[in-house]
């Protein structure tokens, strides 16, 4: 994996800030009576082998799913009830073991865990789940073992590691159990406004396509491992949205969209307020389908509070993940600058994956317990402009030896450091309107033609290999260009480049106006979800450079819904 | 519930027919308002428009229910689990009957668009316009596709100074079969999932097993098919899939897998005890194939069970069928999946022992509904049932509107394949044994063969590929016993129409042992005079490091 693509507005959305605290009894559970018995009846044995399988993990989940989603007036429904069980395994020992990346080689269709789907540790007699994980757990440990042997070959024949860190630093035991009932949502009302809001797309010939979705996902993590670890932790996503999209005769694509990450239904939108921010997001495609395309420029810019979220994960934060700091294959942009100052003096970075909302929001990098058992805790990236740490799994790197938590990924795959909830602060603030005056003089002072101001973006993306060019680049969807006598006009096509020491090192004032970003991040342990939390700030110095465009055309008709006529626009 | 359900499908089918006025519904009305739009604007510069215009539209309704060793799976108990889908397809040609863009592939490329569309169904609102906009994505897509390969044809040819007399394309009348559509009736899950329960829980019966899953599927296709010549078609195929898969260890450590499908005709419950019946006996084959003992080389007789017997005549003669017409493409000399029985009619291909027909009008085989009933074809020709081979002679192949020489009329034969347009191509075909034999002729007569030959047993072979653990049972000549063996293949490709000829005898039960869009097949058992096996080396797998858990 070349690059790390992150967050993703159409991703599924929030979790919730459920009790804080146990609200039922380990020895209740199911799964994790299974589970536990499994690890007992083998560990022992495994420990013995040759080599031994030392360290064993399982993950159960049930998950049900809710997903409505309404184009052009008519509706698909697909529930669902997923579950899946996931068997993880270290062959070796901590110091050396199957999970090291191979010099040299290719890393990414090596397998770390099985995945079963599909089985039910719920039914009075459990065999078919109790007969799974056996055959899982024999075919994990065999995978293990095989590729502990490419461990060990690859270490001999490979150049020295820099950083010659353990692989693995045992997780401490923790229990804990927690429990949430189902929540239930009036799916017909939802999907009343949902095709409602669909009609508004109707006579707009400047949209090709639409989609307004509902989607909840919400159910029970299990794990249990053999240092004896036991969690059961509820987790809920629910998110309300809508995409509206254009493709222009240049081959441009555009896009607005929206999302309202909630934990209950009443905190959803009213009717009139979501068709109000449709109509606006349809009034700003349509003038993004008749803007001016954007020049390639340096510039000074504001990036408005979310989209400044993003900057702050695509260009620090992925690069402070523990293990990018030990693979010789990464860039180590900041390995070695801990307690040198990387940014403004007034600007703090910490990531704190156990806040669970934030201003009312819920937050999606919400969490109490990593995927390798560890209880999270807050740590602090940035202190008033200096680096001091930096996110951990239980790969422990030089000077961090522990787990601080962070050990994260999709289901299924390998647990690196991620981030939760990554949230710059500024102990200097000003209100936006007076940051808008500071980036006014600032073009004057620069004798630009223009700034920018970033009012939006749905993701984009960071190059942390050493052998690519250490880069991030970000995909804004809404941009205006702010002329010196203070005239905004919006452009589309803008995205913004740059590299992170130059980049962070811009920032020259912040707003007070801190908001949440809400997406999901995918790098090697698959798609996570995230939250960014950041005021609006105003850089001195912003690259912008031309957004790639498709190469073919838009359909040579136009959309037949744009026909039809109705729709508050005609 | 169970009863209305056999009531829908099996009585309402020949209600329908023979209506030629095109239905008024939803599909139709988004599929002819979008072929009009297209017809008449669709239009890229110094390219012609389009000529000819097919959609299809198929809404899936499916319930499955899955278990192993006793335990439902969890992804299918939600009772609100329903697959419902609605899949799109468009296909454009431009140019002229003349001379079209078709029969023509540029780098594995035809001018064909498939497009895949989740939308709306049973819901109270209108998804007309969902599905127009899907359509009008489509066309545009397959449009854009077919002009840039009637260029490229009509360049081609010009290069390679091809001419043919033929025009790409003959007329033919427009075909139409309209059904009315019945509606998908939610089956009695709950018993169907313990039924299925039931059946995954005699997997406990034998300590060796690690899984015993079955799954049944209880689905309804509705086809909605039109084109620009205004051909039209309308129906619903149902269907009742189970599917069995089994998961062992043989005693030396190696992991067998070995699976069945099969096809209700219905659930009542006399069809599922007598699917109870074959579970047992699936079981028990299992059983004895644990820990059976290798087969060795062997040369003789050997008796093709159908699943073998309609591999057998597959890969013999069965391709040689379709897709008569040779394409013309850029990156190959000769177009090697053309099929060139048509140029042998009346040519002796095959032991006089059998009969083989396409009955793309045949609605089901013992009452299970055949998958690829196809009253119209893709170019929109009605289709006819033809006899394929018969006294061992070709009598007939599929054609369609694309000409070979001296076949210049469609018999309405012409399906999709997934690259390309249209091609000749089969749809339910049923290999008939000339006289009637029972399971227990057949085999005696494969021991009567043995013992001429001075044989101690000869071979029964289940299975297209007898690697399988379940594949192949040995056929004692003294005493008639039965014997399971593991780890034999055939020896090289017997699979020639000259092996078509050496056959002894044909019968015993038919079955059909294949039923999906790739192929349905109904076939009896074939004694093949003389077949060689030979042992099969594989590499024990591991024993577990752990032992299996105690199943209660």
């Amino acid at each position: 994996m070349k690059k790390i693509i992150t967050i993703c507005l159409t991703f599924i959305g929030s979790v919730s800030p459920l009790l804080a605290s146990e609200n039922c009894s380990l020895r209740d559970q199911n799964p994790l009576r299974l589970m536990s018995a499994e690890l007992k009846r083998g560990i022992k044995t495994f420990k013995k082998l040759n080599p031994p399988v030392y360290y064993l993990s399982y993950t159960y989940e049930d998950k049900h799913i809710i997903d409505l989603q309404a184009e052009q007036g008519g509706l698909l429904s697909d529930p669902a009830h997923n579950t899946a069980l996931v068997v993880f395994a270290r062959a070796g020992s901590p110091v050396m073991d199957n999970t090291r990346l191979l010099k040299g080689e290719d890393n990414y269709n090596r397998v770390f865990t099985k995945k079963v789907d599909g089985v039910d540790p719920f039914d009075a007699n459990p065999t078919a789940f109790r007969l799974a994980l056996w055959r899982a757990t024999q075919q994990m440990a065999e995978t293990a073992q095989e590729e502990f042997g490419k461990v060990k070959t690859n270490s001999q024949a490979a150049a020295e590691r820099q950083d010659n860190s353990n692989d693995f630093v045992l997780p401490p035991l923790s229990r804990f159990c927690r429990e949430q009932e189902l929540k239930t949502f009036d799916t017909e009302k939802i999907s009343r406004l949902l095709l409602k809001a669909s009609e508004l797309v109707k006579g707009k010939s400047f949209v090709q396509d639409s989609n307004f979705s509902f989607r909840v996902e919400q159910g029970h993590r299990y794990f249990a491992d053999s240092v004896g670890t036991q969690l059961k932790i509820p987790f809920l996503f629910v998110r309300l949205s809508y995409d509206l999209r254009n493709q222009l005769a240049d081959g441009a694509e555009l896009e607005r969209t929206n999302a309202y990450d909630v934990v209950d239904e009443n905190q959803l939108p009213s009717e009139e307020q979501f068709l109000q921010d449709v109509r606006q997001s349809l009034a700003e495609l349509e003038a993004l389908s008749k803007a001016p395309e954007a020049d390639p420029v340096t510039a000074p810019a504001i990036l408005r509070s979310r989209a400044m979220a993003v900057f702050v994960h695509e260009v620090l934060g992925h690069r402070l993940e523990g293990h990018r700091q030990k693979q010789d294959s990464f860039g180590k942009t900041f390995t070695s600058k801990i307690g040198q100052a990387v940014t403004a003096p007034f600007v703090t970075i910490v990531d704190d994956a156990t806040l669970s909302s934030f201003k009312g929001k819920p937050l999606r990098g919400f969490y109490e317990y990593d995927d390798e058992g560890v209880k999270a805790v807050p740590v602090t990236l940035v202190q008033a402009g200096v680096l001091r740490g930096f996110l951990m799994s239980s790969s422990p790197i030089e000077n961090f030896t522990v787990s601080n938590g962070h050990g994260r990924a999709a289901l299924g795959k390998a647990p690196v450091a991620r981030m939760g909830n990554t949230r710059l602060m500024a102990s200097q603030t000003v209100s936006y309107e007076e940051l808008e005056k500071q980036l006014l003089q600032e073009i004057r002072a620069q004798q630009k033609p223009y700034g920018y101001i970033i009012e939006d973006l749905s993701g984009g993306f960071t190059m942390t290999d050493t052998d690519m060019p250490q880069v991030f680049k970000l995909e804004p969807k809404l941009v205006y260009r702010m002329y010196p006598d203070g005239k905004k006009e919006i452009v589309r096509g803008a995205d913004i480049v740059g590299t992170p020491l130059v980049s962070f090192g811009q920032i020259l004032a912040a707003a007070d106006d801190d908001d949440v970003f809400n997406g999901t991040c995918g790098a090697e342990s698959g798609w996570v979800p995230v939250s960014a939390i950041s005021p609006s700030v105003l850089l001195k110095s912003l690259e912008i450079e031309r957004t790639a465009k498709r190469e073919k055309k838009p359909p040579l008709l136009p959309p037949p819904y744009s026909l039809v006529k109705g729709g508050e626009a005609k | 519930m169970k009863r209305f359900f056999i009531f829908i499908f099996f009585v309402m089918w020949p209600l329908g027919t023979a209506a030629a006025q095109l239905p008024d519904n939803m599909y139709f009305r988004a599929m002819n308002d979008e072929m009009q739009r297209a017809l008449q604007g669709l239009r890229l510069k110094d390219h012609p428009k389009p000529y000819f215009i097919a959609y299809w539209l198929s809404h899936h309704n499916s319930v499955t229910v899955r278990a192993d060793m006793g335990t439902l799976a969890p992804a299918v108990h939600d009772p609100n689990n329903r697959g419902d889908s609605l899949v799109l397809e468009a296909f454009v040609s431009v140019g002229s009957d003349k001379q079209d863009g078709l029969g023509f592939a540029d780098a594995k490329r035809g001018s064909w668009a498939y497009y895949n569309a989740q939308m709306p169904y049973g819901f109270p609102t209108a998804s007309y316009d969902s599905i127009r906009q899907n359509l009008w994505k489509a066309t545009d897509e397959a449009y854009l596709q077919a002009a840039d390969l009637y260029k490229k044809k009509q360049a081609y040819k010009q290069k390679k100074n091809i001419q043919d007399p033929l025009p790409d394309v003959v007329p033919a009348p427009a075909g139409h079969f309209t059904q009315d559509i019945p509606p998908f009736v939610w089956p009695d899950v709950a018993r169907l999932e313990q039924q299925v329960k039931d059946w995954s829980a005699l997997g406990k019966k034998l300590p060796f097993l690690e899984s015993f899953n079955w799954e049944l599927s209880i689905k309804q296709m509705d086809w909605y098919y039109l084109n620009s010549r205004g051909a039209f078609s309308q129906y619903a195929i149902p269907s009742i899939r189970l599917d069995g898969r089994a998961v062992f260890r043989q005693p030396d450590g190696k992991t067998s897998e070995v699976s069945v499908t099969w096809w209700l005709k219905d659930t009542a419950t006399q069809t599922l005890e007598q699917t109870t019946s074959k579970v047992e006996k699936f079981l028990s084959q299992i059983k004895q194939a644990h820990g059976a003992s290798s087969g060795e080389a062997y040369v003789g007789p050997v008796l093709l069970k159908p699943a073998a017997a309609a591999r057998f005549v597959r890969n013999a003669v069965l391709f040689e069928f379709t897709n008569s017409k040779p394409w013309l493409l850029t990156y190959a000399d000769d177009d090697e999946d053309a099929g060139l029985l048509f140029k042998k009619k009346h040519v002796r291909v095959s032991t006089d022992l059998l009969t083989v027909y396409d009955r793309p009008l045949a609605r089901d085989f013992e009452g299970i509904p055949l998958y690829n009933f196809r009253p119209v074809d893709a170019e929109g020709v009605a289709a006819e049932n033809l006899t394929l081979i018969e006294s061992g002679h070709v009598k007939d192949f599929p054609l369609t509107r694309r000409p070979l020489s001296k076949h210049h009329r469609s018999n309405g034969h012409a399906y999709i394949e997934r690259v390309y347009g249209p091609r000749e191509g089969l749809t339910n075909v049923f290999i008939e044994p000339k006289e009637q034999l029972s399971d227990e002729q057949m085999e005696e007569k494969l021991r009567q063969r043995c013992r001429e030959l001075g044989l101690e047993y000869g071979y029964i072979l289940y299975k297209a590929d007898p690697s399988d653990d379940l594949g192949i049972e040995r056929l004692y000549t003294a005493d008639g016993r039965k014997e399971t063996v593991l780890n034999l293949k055939w020896d090289g490709n017997f699979f020639t129409q000259r092996d078509l000829r050496g056959v002894l005898a044909v019968g015993g039960q038919e079955e059909l042992v294949s039923n999906n869009g790739n192929s349905v097949l109904i076939a009896p058992s074939i004694l093949m005079q003389e077949v060689e096996l030979v042992p099969q080396e594989h590499q024990p797998h591991r024993k577990p490091f752990i032992s299996k858990p105690k199943i209660d």
